[in-house]
Formats: structure tokens, sequence, C-alpha cells
């Protein structure tokens, strides 16, 4: 490793981009929003966000009234199968959804140092300056996300230069530092090109150009998911560390709960384009409140602890176009009953007067029989001893420690 | 506890005398490139008797898939070779020839390119009966394929004989895929990382099916996998292998392998594996390698291949002489004894 993080970040302070490089929010006045209503720390809250494609079939319903607030430094990791409809969500969050596809309802705020506007609704100025400046997008597949035929700095440079930074030599200092900061030999990686580069080194090279204009929100789709178990570690690692110090909120949208188990403070359960789950860490995987979510988990082996048998989510995820009456999980839920079917049931706090908006401090689940469900659920995980002891109070002798 | 903890390494179709179905003695698949010889096996001895499960776990790379292919009759090793009933599989002839292949197939791990998209489920199926004598007349043909389907969970068969593979989901071409390995009443099947182009929430299902016909039809299963967590599941009661750049430099019982892992390589994998339960993965105590960089197979690093990465590594002999599979306090190389926990590695060998 070249050098330390804090060195490659505090060494030569180029890492707080000069004001010049900051579009005024003028070119958003007509999208301002009241920001005097979010609390300070809250960077993007997002509201009823509807999304849906249009196919010859009808429309998509990809994704239905999804609101949360997110908070500075937080990680929010959306979890769902796929075709649940998270990467419709976050591409919705930078507005770059494909023309097929409308939102059709909901507001995304964002909000810095005070100022908020609805990111659905700026100009293209400044919907181009939050893009990237303040939320940046690491895509799926680090291969294709990367100009095959252009050298590593380029693609930097191409960045920077999009974004205001027209300083070449800036650029690229700035490029070099990012690059020691994800751990690679920043001298050679920024001189190769794609093919040259492992799968866990595209990875890193898209994470740092993330972090190219320090953004306070960046959001990673599946992150780790083509990646070997031992790269795939160097990444977990490298984000973590990389949100401690650079305390800029994370939007997680993975398949994999162990991802999430991870790097995530808050998890949220996408099914059928809703979030039907919100809670802390803690809550999804100890406590988990939607059949949905306890499903998930049933199907996941672990390497630790006793052999015990797992079962799949029964059925198949609805269709989009013709979602089912009431309920959409209710074709696959073992806890139906008719009233799931007469109506589709809301998030809300599955603690009385909790509240019923999914961020920080609240855990929400959309399911009339979500007290049956929590009470029927018990994971066992073993503790440093060796003994065996039920998750709730496992987690509560550890938060006495 | 539950039947599937229940099974044992002995199948009940087994006869006793515990000869091994199908062994690699010492394969190799060495290529030449223009750059270079690509070690892609580099001596791996694996066998498996009837109704066993067996799990090749490794990182992209490691040779596992290649070992597969080997098993499956469908690459010849560049040496070593591959018995099936103790018979070298490159001598036999003619009908001796075709009950190996009969009796070892392989499923693939991509659904979406292993069926042909033009034939339906049914035709699909038909196809290996009436070729292989299974079914006399493709109304036979037919109601056995419909058999099949059931056996592999896709119910009611009725509604899927007649489907084109656009028409299924992943997991359900998957579970195609598994029904025509299924035709000609395979005794093993290897089985290239089954799940890992299915979702999630529908992946263990397909394990437990597999799982269930090792059971009720004893066929045994090469899995292969970079999934431990996986391997373990399914395998439990098995053994596992894992692999590293070309060689096997673990193998044991799937429990034992995984509560006690002995090669460092083995370890700090285990250790990297991220588990869908944060307080446990959390806490973790992580194995460090000395270096992040997985060598070129056109350069590999002399003596144990592992030692530029290993935490445990020691000058002067694991730069020297290659490691011997073997059971730690042990002399000898074991080839593949079955319930031995063996381990490639100077340093775990002296105790």
């Amino acid at each position: 490793m070249n050098g330390t993080v804090a060195s490659a970040i505090g060494g030569t302070g180029v890492f707080a981009p000069p004001s010049r490089f900051r579009l005024p929010w003028s070119s958003a006045v007509d999208a301002r929003v009241d920001g005097s209503k979010l609390p300070k720390e809250v960077v993007l809250s997002v509201r009823d966000l509807t999304v849906a494609y249009r196919v010859r079939r009808g429309m998509v319903q990809a994704v239905r009234k999804v609101s949360f607030d997110l908070r500075r430094g937080e990680t929010l990791a959306l979890i769902g199968e796929s075709g649940s409809g998270k990467t419709t969500l976050a591409l919705a969050l930078v507005r770059l959804l494909v023309r097929a596809a409308k939102v059709t309802d909901g507001t995304v705020v964002y909000q810095r140092d005070g100022r908020a506007v609805d990111v659905l609704r700026v100009g293209s100025d400044a919907l181009r300056h939050y893009r990237w400046n303040e939320c940046a997008m690491v895509f799926q597949s680090a291969l294709n996300a990367l100009n095959p035929v252009l050298r590593v700095r380029e693609q930097f440079i191409d960045v920077a230069r999009a974004h205001g930074m027209t300083n070449r030599a800036t650029a690229v200092a700035r490029t070099l530092e990012l690059l020691k900061l994800v751990q690679l030999d920043a001298e050679r990686v920024a001189g190769s090109y794609p093919h040259e580069l492992s799968g866990g080194m595209r990875q890193r090279v898209l994470i740092a150009m993330g972090l190219l204009l320090d953004p306070q929100v960046i959001i990673l789709d599946e992150p780790t998911t083509a990646l070997d178990i031992l790269t795939q570690r160097t990444v977990i690692d490298l984000l973590r560390r990389l949100k401690e110090e650079r305390q800029f909120a994370l939007i997680l949208v993975s398949h994999d709960l162990a991802l999430a188990a991870e790097l995530a403070d808050q998890v949220a359960t996408v099914y059928a384009g809703r979030i039907v789950e919100c809670g802390s860490v803690a809550d999804i995987f100890y406590r988990p409140n939607h059949p949905y979510t306890v499903g998930l988990l049933n199907a996941v082996p672990t390497l630790s602890g006793d052999f015990r048998s797992l079962v799949s989510v029964r059925g198949q995820p609805p269709d989009l176009i013709d979602l089912p009456r009431g309920c959409s999980f209710l074709p696959r839920c073992p806890f139906g009953t008719p009233e799931c079917e007469r109506e589709d049931p809301h998030l809300v706090s599955v603690v009385p007067g909790g509240p019923s908006i999914p961020g920080a401090g609240s855990h929400t689940a959309a399911c009339f029989h979500a007290p049956t469900v929590a009470k029927g659920f018990s994971r066992r995980l073993q503790t440093e001893q060796g003994d065996e002891v039920a998750s709730p109070d496992a987690s509560a002798k550890r938060g006495a420690r | 506890m539950t039947a599937v903890n229940a099974r044992s390494v002995d199948s009940p179709t087994s006869d006793g005398s515990h000869a091994p179905l199908i062994t690699l003695e010492n394969v190799r698949w060495h290529v030449p490139t223009p750059r270079g010889l690509v070690k892609a096996v580099d001596g791996v001895s694996l066998s498996a008797r009837d109704g066993e499960i067996v799990c090749l776990v490794g990182e992209s790379g490691c040779g596992k898939t290649t070992t597969g292919k080997i098993a499956a009759g469908l690459l010849t090793p560049t040496s070593g070779r591959v018995l099936y009933e103790g018979r070298d599989i490159s001598s036999l002839r003619g009908d001796d020839f075709n009950r190996f292949r009969r009796g070892v197939q392989l499923v693939h791990q991509d659904p979406y390119a292993s069926i042909n998209p033009m034939h339906t489920v049914g035709a699909t199926l038909s196809a290996p009966l009436r070729r292989h004598g299974f079914a006399g007349s493709s109304s036979a043909a037919r109601t056995r394929a419909a058999e099949l389907l059931d056996l592999v969970d896709l119910t009611p068969s009725k509604d899927f004989l007649d489907k084109y593979p656009h028409q299924l989901s992943g997991g359900q071409r998957q579970r195609v895929a598994i029904a025509r390995a299924l035709t000609v009443e395979p005794r093993f099947i290897v089985a290239d990382e089954p799940v890992s182009m299915v979702d999630v929430s529908i992946r263990i299902s397909l394990l437990n099916t597999m799982l269930r016909l090792q059971r009720e039809l004893g066929t045994g299963f090469l899995f292969i996998t970079h999934d431990l967590a996986l391997a373990r599941y399914f395998a439990w009661g098995g053994r596992i292998g894992v692999m590293y750049v070309g060689r096997m430099v673990e193998l044991g019982l799937a429990s034992d392998l995984v509560a006690n892992p002995q090669h460092p390589y083995t370890r700090a994998l285990l250790s990297a594996i991220p588990e869908a339960d944060p307080e446990l993965t959390r806490r973790k105590t992580r194995v460090e390698l000395r270096s992040l960089e997985i060598p070129s197979l056109l350069k590999l690093p002399s003596g144990c291949t592992f030692h530029p990465r290993c935490p445990q590594f020691e000058t002067g002999l694991c730069e020297v002489s290659v490691p011997q599979l073997r059971a730690p306090g042990s002399t000898v190389a074991e080839l593949d004894s079955s319930n031995v926990h063996a381990v490639a590695c100077h340093v775990v060998a002296r105790g």
C-alpha cells in the first residue's frame, strides 16, 4: 500500500474541491424546496417515488411509493431478488432512467449545507452538478462501466473536465491520490487500459472515480457480485474504511444479504417495487417482521454454527405489470389471510407510535401479520464462547459490554 | 436432526466394497499457449464412491471447472488417468464407453446457454431418451419426460412439456438441465456452479432438489462452486476439496473442513467470506495475506504456489519443494482416502 489513507487525503489538501468547481445552486432555484422541515443530517429524502416502464403489454410498476430518509455517513442497503426494482430505484435517484421509464410520482429531495432541491425537478445544469459532484453512482459491471479504449487516467480526466475541473495537472494529481486511496499501484493503474486490470482492480478504479468529486452520497450497484472471495473482502474493507473516514452516505444495491450484514446501518427489503421492510441491520437480521425478509434469511446458508435445513421462498416473483390484488407477496406468503387480499398493507412502524418513514431509528414493515411473523422467527447464532443463545439476547449482551 | 443431516457418506447402493465409482489419478491439464505453458490443472487426485457428494471450491481460475470437465470425460487430461468403475476411460471402447458416458453427466453453469432455445422442454428431454434407448417410442419418451420433470419439482409437469426455454425462469431452466442429465440415469453428475445464475431466494430449493435426487436415486455429485457456504450446505456429510491455482490444497469432510480448516489458504478464504449475520460477520478475525496478487498461471511461483501470499511462509521450505496432499502427521502422500482430512502444506504437515 502506498501511504496511509489519512495521508492520501490530508497530504496535499486537494481532496476538498476548490469552490469554483461548484456550480451555483441558483440554476436550481426553481426546484428549491422548503428544507426547513428536513432534519439537518438528512442528505437524501425520498417520498412516494414511483417509476413505471412502458412496454407493449402495459406499464411495468418497477418502483412503487418508495420513501426513505438517508442521513450523512449512513449506509442503506436495498436488498431483494432480481427484478424487484432495486436498480431502477437507484437509477431514479440520479435520474439515469431509460426513456421508456417514467417517474410518475414522488420527490427526491437532496440537501447540502441547509439548502435543499428536488432532484426530479432541477434543470439540466443543476442536474449535471448533482450527478457525481453530489451523488455518484458506481455501476454493476466494472468491465462495462469503463471505456475499453481509454487509459484509466484519461477517463478520470474526462469526468473531472465534464464537471468543471479544467486544470489537467490538478485532475491527474487527484486521480493518483484516489487510486492510492483505494490501494492500487496508482501510477501503473492510471496508465493502464481496463483490460489490463483484474475485476477487483476495475471495481476499485470505479469506486475511486466515484469519489473524484467528493460527493455526499454514493450509490453502489452490486459492488462485489462478480468478484472472487478474497477480492470481495478487499472491496468490503475498503468501503467500510472509506465511509468511516469520508463520512459519505452510501446506498448499497445488492441481492447479497451477507454484504448488507457487513456494511449496512439500515437495511430495506425490496419486493415487487416496494420497500416491504426497513430497519437497522440488527432489526432486519435478528428481528424481521415481514415474511419476505424471513424467507430471504431462511434461504441463505452460513459457514458457522450448526447445520440447519434451509428452504427457499416458495413460488415466483409477481408479474409487475399485473400485480396480485392486495399484498403483492400474498401468493408466496405462508401467513396470508383473506384480509391480505382485500388491501395492500402500508409500511408502518412495528413499534407502536414509531416513525413510519424508513430511516435511522425506525423499524417499519408492510404486513398485517408483522407481530406473528416476528414471534415465529428465531435465529440462533453462536457467541464467542461457543455457547448458543437466541439472537436478541446475544445482541443485548454485546450492547451491554 | 433432519433427514438431510442424517445423510451418510456411504450410499445405500454401494456394494460395501468401497471401490470408488470414479477416480482422478494425478490428472494434469497443461495447455501450450503462445506466451507459455498454462498449467490449469496440475496433479489433482480425487475419487468419489457411488452416491457420494464431493464439492470443489476455489476462486476463478483455480482449475475447478477444468477438473470437472476432466471427470466428465469432456477433456482428456494431458497426463494422469480417469478411472470409471476401476477402468481407465481412455481405454474404453464401444458399449463400455457409452456406459461411462451415460454414467457421468454434466450440468452446466449457465442454463440460458446450455438449453437449445428452439426446442420445447419435452423435445429437449426426449432426444437423449430416444437416442440412448430409454424410451422405445415418442409417447413413451414423453411419459418419461413428464416423470423426470416431476422428479426435479417442475410441477405440474404437463404444463412444462410444451414450453420453450424462453418461457421459463433461470431456476426452472436449470431444473430442465438437471432433468436432461437424469434422462440417461447417471450414477454421477458433475454440476458446475449450477446455482450461480439463479436468484438467491430460490437457490436453496434447487440444491434441495439435487440433495433429494442424491438420497432417492443414489446419484453422486461433483459440485463445483466458489461459495464455501453453499458447499458446506450441499456437501454436509460429503467432502469438500479446496483448489488453488491448479492444485488441491485441502480435502476433507465438509463439516470438518469448514469448522477446522488447516491450510492457510482455506483459513484465509473462510475468514474473508461475509456472512448473512451482522454480529458474526463483523466480529470475524481475518487472516491477513502477505499479498493480494493472484499468481499468473503462466508464471507460477516455485514450490508451494501459495507461498508468496501465505502468512505462514517459511524461507527455505515453502519456495523449495511442492507440498503433497497428505494427512497432518502422516508421511505418505494421500492419493485420496475418503475420510482423511488431507492438507498440502509443509508447515501444517510438520505439525
